[in-house]
């Protein structure tokens, strides 16, 4: 079932454990002027507990695209990600994997375990900037928001 | 048949008649026919046995004859005493013609004879002949005594030659005989085990041997006489010796065997291998350290390798922020800063960029180190093709001219070893100064390998650095004139040699440089 509504700004949740990375992402999509609004989680479970609205996230809004890192505490990117796509509620919404990582085997891996796209993390702003531009490209239309 | 009888009867008087029947004249008449028969049979009888023992007589078909017709006299004698009392001249007749052709042939046959007769030499010739021949027979018999001394005088000398050589030999000798008891030994058995050679000749051979292994010495000694074969010193014929004060030393036996009076006879050659086991240990151990330290070398170097990546790699996260905060203040904050503020955040992304592309740099080298090779048939001209595609942009600011006479086939990784073209013809371009840079990359076969060659007209290497400049971080020259972080060429060299090649340089200062490197043909 989906839903196309709003021209509301999007919803991002990012999963990555390192403020400093989330902050430069937040600050590149800013500097690229895409309009988001973005939701934090700094492990698996607290990404899964918002997705699924439980405990303090029972309010939290359905995201229209996650970039997720690989290498969480507690419970790690692949398992996020096998968990999302395995359920029927959340297997729409885009996960974009955003590791450091290129090696071969983290790529086949996510890829098998569903993930819409997997980008190596650009080593500089610029870089970071055109991810977001491609990202809103892609996933963020609001006239076609799977999520 | 009348006449035959008529012939042979004695109807016709007898000879006696004639002689008036005298009896003086009668018997003196019969009596010496009768002597000369019993004499003329006596002679062929004699001529027959004596041709009978001498069968290598000449001239015997004439003392047959001979024999014959003496034989037939006798008998017509014989018949003349018959006829003194009887009559019977036909038989008389008879034998008288048989005679007269024995007679007449033996006479043919004489003197048909007489010239071969004259040629058999007399007894005196004979007799002469016989004593030339005994003095030749003395006097060889002489000479083969002379021989034969003049032989064993040679034979005694050679054995005593062989003797001296024997005792001069370098190795211990021994024979064995089939009991096991020593037969012989030479003088360096005698310097390697501390005996004399009389305390040893009529020893068990087990004497010579650690206590500990005489019981079964002696079984193997037995089937060795049993089926003598030649075994050859080598590996596996060490042997533990005794000497006479009981210590014991490593000796090495090559065992051989001839036939002697009493069954076979073991010959023993021993050589005392003291000193080439001190050796081979020595040498065992230092190949066994040897393996210990290359294998602690291979890890640490696999270690350091995977270090070099994982540092690396951990490197380029808190760089990423560092360049993209910096990045970040110069986008957005740059209007409010004052020139210091702007040069200092220059310098950090000055200093963060050098750092990334050294730690690319640490990177690719730790790849082109462990990265598996996948080598195949490739035309090196396609490998230089995408070399020069990635330079693309360095070729064209430069205007540098790359030229390339024509490249072999070549089995080899098409990506490490575009690498190694695109590293060589990078610093070939960037150690240039005023001129136009140019590069010339050429091939040629050698010895199951080929020679490539990259050119250039840069600033050249003082052949002192000729070995320098493949050290990791090597940097010849540490001016901003020439930025890099000295890990290109440390990446070829890591490359060819992966490739089971060589790589050098031939420059002089202001000569320009050639690198050269080697590509085995499969």
């Amino acid at each position: 079932m989906c839903d196309y509504p709003s021209s509301a700004p999007a919803e991002i949740l990012i999963v990555d454990d390192n403020a400093c990375d989330v902050r430069l992402i937040k600050e590149a999509f800013r500097e690229g002027g895409i309009a988001s609004k973005f939701h934090v989680t700094r492990d698996g479970e607290q990404a899964l507990a918002f997705l699924r609205r439980e405990g303090p996230y029972s309010g939290s809004p359905r995201p229209s695209l996650i970039l997720l890192d690989l290498n969480l505490p507690r419970k790690s990117g692949r398992e996020v990600l096998a968990e999302i796509k395995a359920e029927q509620s959340l297997r729409r919404i885009p996960v974009v994997v955003l590791s450091a990582s290129t090696s071969r085997e983290d790529v086949c891996r996510a890829y098998e375990l569903q993930a819409n796209c997997y980008v190596p993390k650009p080593s500089d702003l610029a870089g970071l900037i055109d991810l977001g531009r491609l990202l809103q490209k892609l996933w963020l239309n609001p006239a076609l928001l799977s999520g | 048949m009348d006449f035959f009888r008529q012939f042979f009867s004695s109807d016709y008087p007898p000879q006696a008649s004639c002689y008036m029947w005298r009896t003086d004249i009668v018997w003196l008449n019969a009596i010496s026919d009768a002597l000369v028969a019993l004499a003329y049979y006596s002679i062929p009888f004699t001529l027959l046995y004596i041709l009978h023992r001498r069968p290598s007589l000449r001239l015997r078909g004439l003392m047959g004859m001979f024999a014959a017709f003496i034989l037939s006299c006798g008998t017509s004698r014989l018949i003349s005493v018959w006829n003194v009392w009887h009559g019977t001249y036909g038989l008389e007749g008879l034998v008288k013609a048989v005679t007269a052709v024995l007679s007449i042939a033996t006479a043919i046959m004489t003197v048909k004879l007489a010239p071969v007769a004259l040629r058999i030499p007399s007894p005196e010739e004979l007799e002469r002949a016989n004593e030339h021949l005994l003095g030749e027979m003395r006097a060889r018999a002489e000479a083969e005594e002379k021989l034969r001394k003049a032989a064993e005088a040679a034979r005694l000398s050679s054995e005593a030659r062989m003797r001296s050589f024997l005792e001069a030999a370098a190795q211990g000798f021994l024979a064995i005989g089939a009991d096991g008891r020593i037969l012989l030994v030479n003088r360096r058995i005698e310097e390697m085990f501390g005996y004399r050679r009389e305390e040893l000749i009529g020893q068990d051979v087990e004497i010579l041997l650690p206590e500990r292994y005489r019981g079964s010495h002696v079984l193997h000694r037995r089937e060795f006489f049993q089926e003598p074969r030649i075994r050859d010193m080598g590996p596996g014929m060490d042997l533990a010796a005794r000497r006479k004060d009981g210590t014991e030393f490593p000796v090495e036996v090559g065992l051989s065997y001839t036939p002697g009076e009493n069954g076979v006879i073991a010959l023993g050659v021993v050589n005392d291998i003291t000193e080439r086991k001190r050796h081979e240990d020595q040498l065992s151990r230092a190949h066994a350290e040897l393996r210990a330290s290359e294998a602690t070398l291979r890890r640490a170097n696999a270690e350091l390798e995977q270090f070099a990546s994982l540092a690396s790699h951990d490197m380029q996260e808190p760089l990423r922020m560092i360049t993209g905060y910096l990045d970040l203040l110069q986008r957005r904050y740059a209007d409010q800063l004052d020139p210091d503020a702007r040069e200092f955040i220059r310098y950090a992304v000055e200093g963060s960029q050098r750092m990334k592309n050294l730690i690319r740099d640490v990177l690719s080298l730790s790849r082109a180190g462990t990265r598996p090779l996948s080598k195949r048939r490739i035309a090196a001209q396609e490998v230089l093709g995408s070399a020069l595609a990635n330079l693309n942009t360095a070729i064209s600011e430069r205007r540098a001219v790359i030229t390339a006479s024509d490249l072999p086939q070549i089995v080899a990784d098409p990506g490490l070893l575009a690498q190694v073209f695109q590293n060589l013809i990078a610093n070939a371009i960037k150690f240039t100064r005023n001129e136009t840079p140019r590069v010339h990359i050429s091939a040629e076969r050698r010895a199951g390998e080929w020679l490539f060659s990259v050119r250039d007209n840069g600033i050249g290497i003082d052949p002192a650095h000729r070995e320098r400049v493949f050290r990791i971080f090597e940097r010849l020259d540490a001016s901003e004139e020439f930025p890099g972080s000295g890990v290109g060429l440390a990446i070829c060299q890591k490359i060819i040699e992966r490739h089971g090649g060589r790589i050098w340089v031939d420059s002089a200062p202001g000569q320009g440089s050639v690198f050269h490197f080697t590509i085995p043909e499969d």
